[in-house]
């Protein structure tokens, strides 16, 4: 179909305040893009602007080959579906689904047959004849998702759709959003502030904080390579630990070292950069939960070694099932492991665990970002 | 036990105390009067209005078989299309216009609504001088010399333009706030659906106004239906009888005939229209109104 | 902003003068058409409202006309030579002043004693339990279908049976109450939780006391609509002080100005500006409340 493009787009308001600032991206046709990020950064107005409902401040909107931005919404040729359904109350819903066909004149048979297929596909059929008012919220949000994909659109725009919805529902729904997507080959632009959501159905994942993207990318990599420390934080659950350390080389090797009793010796990348840049100075370590391990597993992965051991206090234990999440303390901070429930750690017991180094993570201490980036990019600007 | 028993029976008096005022003036103002015109319509009176000589269903018969009565019933009908027709379009117009925010609205809005604030005599005198066939404005405007008002062609459509015009600003009040009700987003989804604004207004706006727009029918008809200070003033039922509605009717009948049995019987039948029509509209609502 | 290289991406190669031709033609066609629909929406909403404040602002314009400017054949909408002679002969020609003075007493009146009873009847059927109470709201709301000018010859003979006519006491009774008032006030109350009553009590307060003290001040928005609403409707009643009131002592604006009326041209000016006179407190009384009166009348009442 097309490609979309955002090309440095901005949008203040009150002439100050930037909502969105510098947005630029690329989304090829067919993928499954995920804006996300906190409440007020900036997610809804991007997408907002790309329906054309918000006017593009400065910047350059491209929707296959043709500049956008001054296009009004009805010739854009996309399709929405709203944070709260906006059902048309006074409609059927064989005329919700119906409407955009027939503001485009498309012939009755041909809609009739249009409404039945997508109705069936989302398992609306026996709702027809039903009004908005008369629908459950799970149904409202079929309706809504049925009426978006009756054209064949450039892309979906969707603004967090199943936030309305609970737990169970939304869960449900994420899978059959994630077969439509494959089943249409279409282009989703999503936004969600629910970072599960953002992981489970994205192809790409634009994360965004006070207006600015922080980083885009596949969830793997965003995952395992946050560029920040804030991505960091905010991709994962629970969220990444962090503690402030400092750097120091004993026998060749570095190590990051919180208190008297407390260093972890750095292994992989992080131990060249480390070395080089940072050595005696602060920066942020920052370790996932899944990546702390008790005795049992950590000799498994054969890094049952004094040099990555942690000791603390665990203070709340949280039974999932099969997994068990302890919310520990010690002096330097208090932080969160993800281990299996067998293991024979309880509450108000010391506990010991083995950390992961090389699924580590630091931060430069001012700038907050991932000393890796930092160091790819000292790189490539020597390069130049 | 008995303490809270009495407690109890003081609250329950209390209660009827609170509603006394209220209760008092329905009664001795609307209860009593409203069955005195029954018994009245029965009756024969003297020129003090008091009931002398019963005679059943006679003012009745003499109304339904009266040419002045049916005249009045149709002029009253022409009268009140025209008032609902002209005074619910002036306010969805106006409540149209100013569903957008543009510089000035303020003062737009106000002047819209502004109508409401005259009265039916103000405002009949107002028109008596526009619509002088001399010197009136409307005249000179036209570039025409009609005597408008005591022409019978156009006597009852110049009262029900006025009437209309009176009635139309809490009109546009109403439809105000039937567009306000109205979910901003789905006017957001019918434009990425595709929809000009044309459509817009035909398949949500009107549909949305759908509720209030029944509840804004009703009172305009009763409202209508009760018109009198613009005939008093403006044309006194005349010329002939062309501008003779029915309350116009009701007070010649009384105040100028003395024939208060035939005026009451007449109320009678004005009530019972009144409520038809109530209640055949809220039939029609819970069939009829969408959502 | 943007530079070649941004533009290759898409198919079309775009120079970056050319964009920034492309954006600068695209961006001041977009603000015309938005300029235009917002100059068109004013110029509509000017013309609309041109024609429905023309009875108004002709009578102004009329009222400061000498009389002698009216009678012509030209157009005349303006007046050449302003003048307040109309005014003055106005009052002096009718106790105008007695007149006003009368509305805003009566309406004055019916005003603070509906939003009496009504706040009364209103609490009695929202917070108190009796018996009836069900079957007596429902005929209070079913007098909102009687028309008042169907008991009005009835009332007329009451009124006159006791001696009432042309009396203050005469023009107000009759309209101390209404059912619009309780339904409105009602329709607030039950917003509220019982237990807001119920802990009053507690507390020791009186139900007048927690009328006035607490549900008044919270019902301020709808008292604010009641008032105007009842006020202007008061301020304008013709038909019933046209039947009961006999003496200038006695008569309200609307029926003392149509003893102005009469047909030849010194009187028109007169009259219009007697018009003018009596129209000010009813159209500034609703200047002033109209943002009460949409926000107390609209806010619950006529959603459903």
């Amino acid at each position: 179909m097309s490609d979309l493009a955002l090309k440095h787009v901005c949008k203040t308001f009150d002439h100050e305040h930037y909502a969105v600032k510098d947005f630029t991206l690329d989304i090829p046709d067919q993928e499954f893009v995920i804006f996300v990020g906190p409440s007020g950064c900036g997610k809804s107005t991007t997408l907002r602007m790309i329906a054309g409902l918000e006017e593009i401040g400065s910047g350059e909107l491209w929707i296959g080959d043709e500049l956008c931005n001054y296009v009004e919404p009805k010739d854009r040729d996309l399709s929405m579906v709203f944070q709260n359904y906006a059902l048309y109350p006074n409609m059927t819903v064989y005329e919700n689904l119906a409407f955009s066909l027939k503001v485009r004149k498309v012939s009755k048979e041909e809609i009739d047959r249009k409404v039945h297929e997508t109705a069936k596909l989302l398992d609306i059929e026996h709702l027809l004849d039903r009004r908005p008012k008369a629908l459950s919220g799970g149904q409202k949000q079929r309706v809504a998702i049925g009426s978006a994909i009756m054209r064949k659109p450039k892309a979906f725009l969707m603004d967090e759709p199943l936030s309305n919805l609970d737990a169970k529902l939304r869960a449900q729904m994420r899978v059959e959003l994630s077969r439509l997507h494959k089943e249409l080959k279409t282009t989703m632009i999503y936004v969600t502030h629910d970072q599960t959501e953002a992981m489970t159905l994205g192809t790409r994942i634009v994360v965004m904080k006070e207006g600015l993207i922080q980083q885009a990318d596949t969830p793997e990599r965003i995952y395992s390579y946050p560029v920040n420390r804030f991505v960091a934080g905010f991709i994962g659950s629970p969220a990444m630990n962090f503690f402030a350390g400092m750097v120091s080389e004993e026998n060749g090797s570095i190590y990051i070292d919180f208190d008297q009793h407390f260093h972890l010796r750095v292994t992989g990348e992080n131990e060249k950069v480390l070395k080089e840049n940072y050595r005696g100075k602060m920066v942020t370590f920052g370790i996932r939960p899944e990546d702390l391990y008790e005795e049992k597993a950590a000799k498994e992965r054969k890094i049952c070694k004094e040099e990555y051991k942690m000791e603390a206090l665990v203070e709340v234990r949280e039974m999932l099932g099969a997994e068990a999440i302890l919310h520990l303390k010690r002096a330097s901070g208090s932080f969160a492991a993800r281990i299996s429930s067998e293991a024979p750690l309880k509450a108000k017991e010391m506990a010991i665990l083995y950390a992961d180094m090389e699924k580590a993570h630091f931060f430069d201490c001012f700038t907050e970002e991932n000393i890796l980036c930092k160091q790819n990019q000292e790189q490539k600007r020597n390069e130049e | 036990m008995t303490v809270k028993q009495k407690k109890n029976k003081d609250r329950k008096v209390n209660a009827y105390l609170y509603l006394i005022p209220c209760l008092a003036v329905f009664g001795v103002f609307l209860f009593y009067p409203f069955f005195k015109t029954i018994y009245l319509s029965l009756y024969k009176t003297n020129k003090l209005g008091q009931a002398k000589l019963f005679v059943g269903l006679d003012n009745y018969i003499s109304l339904f078989t009266s040419e002045s009565f049916y005249n009045s019933m149709w002029v009253t009908l022409v009268f009140v299309v025209i008032v609902v027709v002209g005074s619910m379009a002036l306010g969805l117009l106006g409540a149209v216009l100013c569903s957008k925010a543009f510089p000035g609205i303020r003062v737009f809005s106000t002047s819209y609504a502004l109508p409401m604030a005259v009265a039916s005599s103000s405002g009949a005198m107002i028109f008596k001088i526009i619509l002088n066939p001399t010197i009136g404005i409307v005249n000179k405007l036209l570039n025409v010399s009609i005597n408008w008002v005591a022409d019978p062609k156009y006597a009852l459509v110049c009262v029900a333009v006025l009437t209309a015009w009176l009635n139309s600003g809490i009109n546009f009040l109403y439809f105000s706030a039937g567009l306000g009700n109205i979910d901003e987003t789905i006017y957001e989804r019918a434009s990425v659906d595709g929809a000009n604004g044309v459509q817009k207004f035909f398949r949500l706006t009107l549909p949305g106004l759908s509720p209030i727009m029944f509840y804004t029918l009703v009172v305009n008809i009763i409202q209508a239906f009760q018109s009198f200070g613009q005939v008093k003033i403006l044309t006194q039922g005349g010329p002939g009888e062309s501008t003779n509605l029915i309350v116009y009717s009701i007070y010649r009948d009384a105040f100028f005939n003395y024939r208060f049995g035939n005026a009451a019987a007449q109320s009678v039948v004005l009530f019972l229209i009144v409520m038809a029509l109530t209640l055949v509209m809220f039939r029609l609502e819970k069939k009829g109104v969408k959502y | 902003m943007s530079t070649a290289e941004n533009a290759i991406s898409q198919g079309k190669i775009y120079s970056s003068e050319e964009l920034e031709e492309l954006h600068r033609s695209m961006n001041a066609r977009a603000k015309r058409k938005k300029q235009v629909r917002t100059v068109c929406l004013m110029a509509v909403n000017l013309v609309v409202c041109l024609f429905i404040l023309f009875p108004l602002l002709y009578t102004v314009s009329v009222a400061f006309m000498p009389s002698g400017e009216l009678y012509t054949m030209e157009m005349n909408l303006i007046p050449s030579h302003p003048t307040l002679e109309n005014f003055k002969q106005a009052i002096e020609k009718i106790p105008l002043m007695r007149f006003v003075l009368n509305s805003f007493l009566i309406a004055g009146c019916i005003t603070i004693g509906q939003i009496i009873t009504c706040s009364f009847a209103a609490f009695a059927f929202s917070f108190l339990n009796f018996k009836g109470k069900n079957v007596l709201f429902m005929i209070v709301m079913a007098t909102m279908m009687v028309p008042g000018e169907a008991t009005i010859i009835s009332n007329y003979l009451t009124v006159s049976s006791w001696k009432l006519l042309d009396t203050y006491i005469v023009l107000i009774l009759p309209y101390l109450t209404s059912a619009m008032g309780i339904f409105l006030f009602r329709q607030f109350y039950m917003t509220f939780p019982i237990s807001l009553y119920e802990s009053a009590k507690l507390d020791g307060c009186g139900n007048l006391r927690f009328i006035i003290k607490i549900l008044l001040p919270l019902t301020k928005s709808a008292i604010g609509a009641m008032a105007v609403y009842t006020f202007i409707n008061a301020w304008n009643m013709y038909m019933w002080p046209l039947l009961v009131t006999g003496s200038d002592d006695k008569r309200t604006v609307q029926i003392g100005i149509s003893m102005l009326n009469s047909v030849d041209a010194q009187s028109i000016t007169q009259m219009l500006a007697g018009v003018v006179l009596i129209i000010l407190p009813s159209i500034s009384i609703f200047i002033v409340g109209q943002k009460q009166l949409i926000k107390g009348m609209f806010s619950g009442a006529v959603k459903g």
